[in-house]
């Protein structure tokens, strides 16, 4: 399992290209193995969230999305936006 | 020569007097009109960030749209006032019509030990400039509460991301908006002033309403005219509810409405016309257990995929 510190892309992810570059390092990393995500530190806009994690949500589908990404050391807010990001994209696209 | 005077105070109750004393320009775009001066009178003390910004887009957008020639001012007395909130060089440099673009993208936050004044450019360009966004204004704001209230650091960001997320992708044809953080030990404020479309043109793209439930609307959770375009919609729902959970301020003026949260008190009503949007937030400096708690209900009431 590969350990990847979120913060590293900066300590706010609200851009379109901020996102497009985190949802490519995702992708790259589960071709070959799960990845556990430190959020510590990190706010994502609700916009980020769907653009990666609502994406690959439908993308790997439930089962693989939950066995390839784990998140740890997240604030309430930061689930919340996961979740509200993954539901958008499922209901609305 | 017609002259425009502002005195007095005006801070984000009253605000809509002060839009009502200038806003007329926006009536004249590309018209050119030539012997218009500003006289503002105000006092230093009584210069509030709400008051500097929204002065300085109506400045902004007369200069940028043509909407008067040449138009003099107290430019000495209003730079000392901008240089409350470290803007008087693009004020300066706004008046002059001279090296503005560079001067717009190093505006740099202020900080003290008893309060910080963060101003930061918010346009497309720049929002790409991870360091600029994280060590300048981020690091300002996590500097100052990390030994005060660590955990209030994640509900400020919030607001501010939201803010300036919504802002860059509907207000597109405005590149020289400012975001504003100031705070202290018992509170901060967040202010935004645009002069693109607002929020009631934006929602009228998908919904055929009136005003007043356009303004309302935008308020409600997954609604956006712009879903199909990655948005969620929940960018002002999340705002107001950090506003409701901490007890604090949200008031937004949008093209002739003004939407109002007092500590969760919501009312929206006319009143003097913007063009675009002004945002202003204001966050206790409180605890956060009882919001921690809202949104874990949330996530555990709702459908939870992750």
């Amino acid at each position: 399992m590969k350990n990847l510190v979120l913060s590293k892309f900066g300590n706010v992810i609200a851009t379109d290209e901020k996102s497009l570059e985190i949802y490519n390092s995702l992708k790259e990393i589960i071709k070959s193995e799960a990845v556990k995500i430190d959020a510590k530190d990190v706010t994502i806009s609700t916009k980020s969230s769907r653009l990666i994690f609502g994406k690959l949500y439908k993308e790997l589908t439930p089962k693989v999305f939950l066995e390839k990404i784990i998140i740890e050391n997240a604030s309430p807010i930061f689930m919340f936006s996961i979740n509200e990001g993954i539901s958008t994209e499922i209901e609305f696209s | 020569m017609t002259v425009t005077q502002v005195n007095g105070k005006y801070n984000e109750n009253n605000i809509s007097s002060l839009i009502l004393k200038l806003n007329f320009v926006f009536k004249f775009k590309n018209k050119g009109l030539r012997n218009y001066d500003f006289q503002i009178k105000i006092k230093e003390k009584d210069f509030t960030s709400i008051t500097a910004l929204t002065i300085y887009k109506i400045l902004a957008y007369s200069l940028d749209n043509n909407c008067l020639k040449n138009p003099s001012a107290n430019i000495d007395e209003i730079t000392v006032l901008f240089s409350k909130f470290h803007l008087h060089d693009l004020i300066k440099a706004y008046y002059n019509q001279k090296d503005i673009d560079r001067i717009f993208a190093n505006i740099k936050p202020l900080k003290k030990n008893d309060f910080f004044v963060a101003p930061h450019p918010i346009n497309r360009e720049i929002a790409k400039n991870k360091d600029d966004l994280s060590n300048k204004y981020y690091g300002t704001i996590y500097d100052y509460y990390k030994d005060k209230n660590p955990e209030i650091i994640e509900y400020i960001k919030t607001c501010l991301v939201e803010i300036s997320s919504n802002f860059l992708y509907h207000a597109q044809n405005d590149d020289k908006s400012i975001l504003m953080a100031e705070g202290n030990k018992t509170k901060v404020e967040i202010i935004s002033v645009d002069t693109s479309d607002g929020i009631i043109s934006t929602m009228r793209e998908k919904y055929e309403q009136s005003d007043n439930n356009l303004l309302s609307l935008a308020f409600q959770r997954k609604v956006t005219s712009k879903i199909e375009n990655g948005h969620c919609g929940t960018g002002l729902w999340l705002i107001n509810e950090i506003v409701n959970n901490l007890k604090g301020k949200l008031i937004i003026h949008s093209e002739g409405y003004i939407y109002r949260n007092i500590r969760g008190n919501v009312s929206i009503f006319a009143s003097s016309y913007w063009k675009g949007t002004i945002v202003y937030v204001k966050l206790p400096i409180t605890q956060v257990l009882e919001i921690n708690n809202f949104f874990t209900e949330i996530l555990s009431k709702e459908k939870k995929y992750i």
